[in-house]
């Protein structure tokens, strides 16, 4: 209870400097710092229904929240920007207290030529918590930014950065652990009409208490993007990193790929666009759970309408994870409609997806005596899937009822129906948030 | 022995599975109370007994692979799968084997499930942790594109992403993985969104561009047109010149792609104007009205900038009278393309220096 007062303490701490200080237009001032802050009440829920050992059982969280917020910023052209942002909640499950700080040296008020950040995330969870894993954390970050080159052809950039995360109690799923990285990147200017991108990156994570899974990642990432105002677009992000452990014997080393793709070209009246999202994971020595992998998941859609109105979205979605002998293994296809409105006072989107997945060494329908036997038989694969039909449900929308107060609404249902029904699972999300800016 | 070659491993497990179905059939038969074996109680202690020690063992298997995986819930499945097993074990000892060969049964379907949930568990956490991963350098690359824009939409869709992905943030904490991955999903889409808005509509400086390339095609339209104007024209024409005026009014809301698919109205309807007077030529005479409509303004201009003393706009003056100049020059020779484009630089700095006269 004395937790609760705090916080509302600490929330009209909050809001006081907001509507006392001087709050220029929050967004667009230029010539001065400007100031706003926020008010805002949620209610977040996630219930999971699952199959555990030989029941079903429903997890549900429900948190209902009060959050204030304050933001502020410096003149837009400011030699010396800066901004800062504070948040605090207290919920029904847990407290969170945010902050986050930066600041820019720009020389002739538009270009950064130096920049540091700073932030730090807090969160106690309540005695009656219904989340599994309730240890308060702390969890801060430091990162600082030079820009040696900023010219008409080229922008390059090196960055080092720390951060932590610490547990009150730290166990065996809530290890305490420290993160240093080093990056550069090379960049095309600003406003180029092909924007680009290169960099490379060194990141090492230790865990005081278990030194063993220490790892170190080194990366290199590109990213390129085209697109004209009649609607023909090309991005392509593709990084890959080598994952180096303490103690490979405990995981091993392993090199990951991840690419993005995203393309669109006028037809019609509308657009087709294309999305893809591969991931690869190639390990020195493969084991029981670190099996090489390549997801690809790849949607074709056809988008058409008036941006001023309604845009619609229909149409496939495929997804295959190869996985060799491994029971993951599976291909998945759906079909996926939608649509989107951009209004300036209400914005929506609403999703539909139905689809099934197959898994290539997927199990039949037996009975639990008949598994129970087929362990002796084929004891080398413990886990077995089954294939099953899913839907997957997704709105979210946005209503600005003033121009001070918003309604925000996300919710989302996700059932799966197995063809072995003992591994029928069910996911929904649902969230409403009132927020207030004075 | 007759040995049978299996053309893959799918084709051999459903084929041990069937014989270890009929296996388990004739186990089943043999322990069922009343039974005619049942009377051996020797023989179904030491079967009995064998099953539950590959119980132990697949139990110690799967613990290796669920402490690999750091899932919550597989350890919860294991842990009850283990206190099923250690349930058989009291069964066995008290002579009922019947009943512990059944909870025995129940153990190693949970240790199953516990594995199976270990290692989807860790595929997801891998890919959930480079969805975050990703979600924050993209977040970053917009944060710092829409310092640059005033769009307010595309502001508050970048916040609404942000809240998204703490809460995604925290389900990836609780090890929650195929949550995390359900919630970054419109955390993602919102940055897609805020991506559209401030790419797709080019941001602020594409958008000027889109401006003045709308306004050089409606200028274009007007010089076209000109003295052979029809109804069906001038409705277009005017239609042209009214969602330009829109698209400064969305613009001024902060909603530049409105502002953009407003333009490219404009554009079409520019486009039809001139189809409706038989194509893209350009009519002498409207270019001579286009001279002298700058004649007619930069009387004004040229009172405003002597009284002013910048000499910047003294300066745009005079170039934009000496491409007035070549503009009639060039008419002249019937070069009405060129003269085209030099009347329209001549009016463009002709407004940049009555701007800086005023």
């Amino acid at each position: 209870m004395i937790r609760f007062w705090h916080s509302i303490w600490l929330v009209g701490l909050l809001i006081w400097p907001a509507t006392a200080l001087p709050s220029g237009p929050s967004l667009t001032g230029e010539e001065r710092a400007a100031w706003s802050s926020f008010l805002s009440a949620g209610y977040d829920t996630y219930i999971q229904t699952f199959p555990l050992a030989t029941s079903d059982t429903t997890e549900t969280i429900a948190d209902f929240s009060l959050a204030a917020g304050l933001t502020g910023r410096s003149a837009r052209h400011a030699r010396h920007g800066w901004s800062l942002r504070t948040e605090l909640s207290a919920g029904s499950e847990l407290y969170r207290e945010q902050f986050a700080g930066a600041y820019r040296f720009r020389p002739d008020g538009e270009t950064t030529r130096l920049r540091f950040d700073t932030s730090w995330l807090g969160r106690q969870y309540r005695s009656a918590s219904e989340y599994g894993l309730t240890s308060d954390t702390h969890e801060a970050k430091v990162g600082a930014r030079w820009y040696p080159t900023v010219s008409n052809t080229l922008r390059s950039e090196l960055r080092v950065g720390a951060g932590g995360v610490r547990y009150a109690t730290p166990s065996t799923l809530e290890l305490d652990h420290d993160d240093v990285s080093f990056s550069g990147r090379l960049r095309s200017p600003r406003f180029a009409e092909r924007p680009w991108e290169f960099g490379v990156r060194a990141t090492r994570r230790s865990y005081p208490d278990s030194a063993q899974i220490d790892r170190r990642i080194y990366g290199v990432n590109t990213d390129l993007s085209f697109g004209d105002l009649e609607g023909t677009a090309l991005r392509v992000y593709h990084r890959s990193d080598r994952r180096i452990i303490a103690e490979s014997t405990v995981r091993p080393d392993a090199w990951n790929h991840w690419t993005d793709l995203y393309g669109s070209a006028p037809a019609g009246t509308g657009r087709l666009v294309l999305e893809s999202q591969n991931e690869i994971w190639s390990y020195d020595q493969q084991q029981s759970v670190y099996v090489d992998s390549w997801r690809c998941d790849t949607s074709l859609a056809y988008r058409w309408g008036d941006i001023l109105g309604a845009v619609w979205r229909v149409g496939l979605a495929v997804e295959n994870l190869a996985a060799g002998d491994s029971p993951e293994t599976y291909t998945q296809a759906g079909l996926r409609g939608g649509v989107e409105t951009y209004g300036l006072q209400f914005s929506a989107s609403l999703t539909l997806e139905y689809g099934r997945r197959q898994y290539a060494h997927a199990v039949s329908s037996i009975g639990l005596d008949e598994q129970d036997s087929a362990f002796d038989a084929a004891s080398e694969d413990l886990a077995s899937y089954s294939d099953f039909n899913y839907v997957e449900i997704w709105l979210m929308a946005s209503w600005f009822a003033t121009e001070t107060l918003s309604l925000e609404v996300l919710a989302n249902y996700q059932p799966e129906s197995h063809t072995e029904p003992s591994d029928d699972t069910s996911m929904a999300f649902g969230s409403f948030r009132l927020a207030w800016r004075p | 022995m007759e040995h049978r070659e299996y053309t893959t491993k799918r084709q051999w497990r459903t084929t041990a599975a069937f014989q270890t179905f009929l296996l388990s059939v004739a186990l089943a038969a043999f322990l069922l109370p009343g039974s005619p074996v049942i009377g051996q109680t020797g023989d179904r202690e030491s079967v009995v007994r064998n099953y539950v020690d590959v119980t132990a063992e697949i139990l110690n298997e799967a613990t290796d692979v669920v402490r690999e995986s750091e899932s919550p819930r597989a350890r919860v499945v294991l842990k009850k799968a283990v206190e099923l097993h250690q349930h058989s074990l009291r069964l066995l000892d008290k002579q009922r084997f019947f009943q512990a060969r059944q909870i025995s049964g129940r153990a190693r379907s949970g240790a199953q499930h516990a594995v199976k949930l270990a290692r989807e568990s860790f595929g997801l956490e891998e890919q959930a942790r480079t969805r975050l991963e990703r979600f924050r350098e993209f977040h970053d690359q917009l944060a710092e594109r829409i310092q640059e824009s005033d769009d307010r939409q595309a502001q508050h869709f970048l916040r609404e992403a942000q809240r998204q992905a703490l809460k995604a943030h925290e389900q990836f904490r609780q090890h929650n993985y195929d949550l995390v991955l359900s919630l970054i999903e419109p955390a993602e889409a919102l940055l897609k969104r805020v991506a559209r808005l401030l790419f797709e509509g080019g941001g602020e400086q594409r958008l000027e561009n889109d401006f003045e390339r709308t306004r050089e095609l409606i200028d274009r339209a007007i010089a076209v047109v000109g003295g052979q104007s029809t109804a069906g024209s001038a409705d277009f024409l005017a239609r042209a010149e009214e969602a330009f005026v829109r698209a400064r009014e969305f613009q001024a809301q902060r909603a530049p792609l409105r502002a953009l698919h407003a333009l490219q109205l404009a554009r079409r309807l520019a486009g039809q104007a001139i189809t409706q007077v038989g194509g893209d030529t350009i009519d002498a005479d409207a270019v001579r009205q286009q001279i002298e409509r700058w004649d007619q303004r930069a009387e004004t201009v040229a009172e405003a900038v002597r009284e002013s003393a910048a000499n910047r706009a003294q300066r745009l003056y005079r170039q934009a009278a000496d491409h007035r100049d070549r503009a009639q020059r060039l008419l002249d020779a019937d070069d009405l393309d060129a003269a085209l484009r030099q009347i329209k630089i001549a009016h463009e700095l002709l407004n940049e220096a009555g701007e800086l006269a005023r």
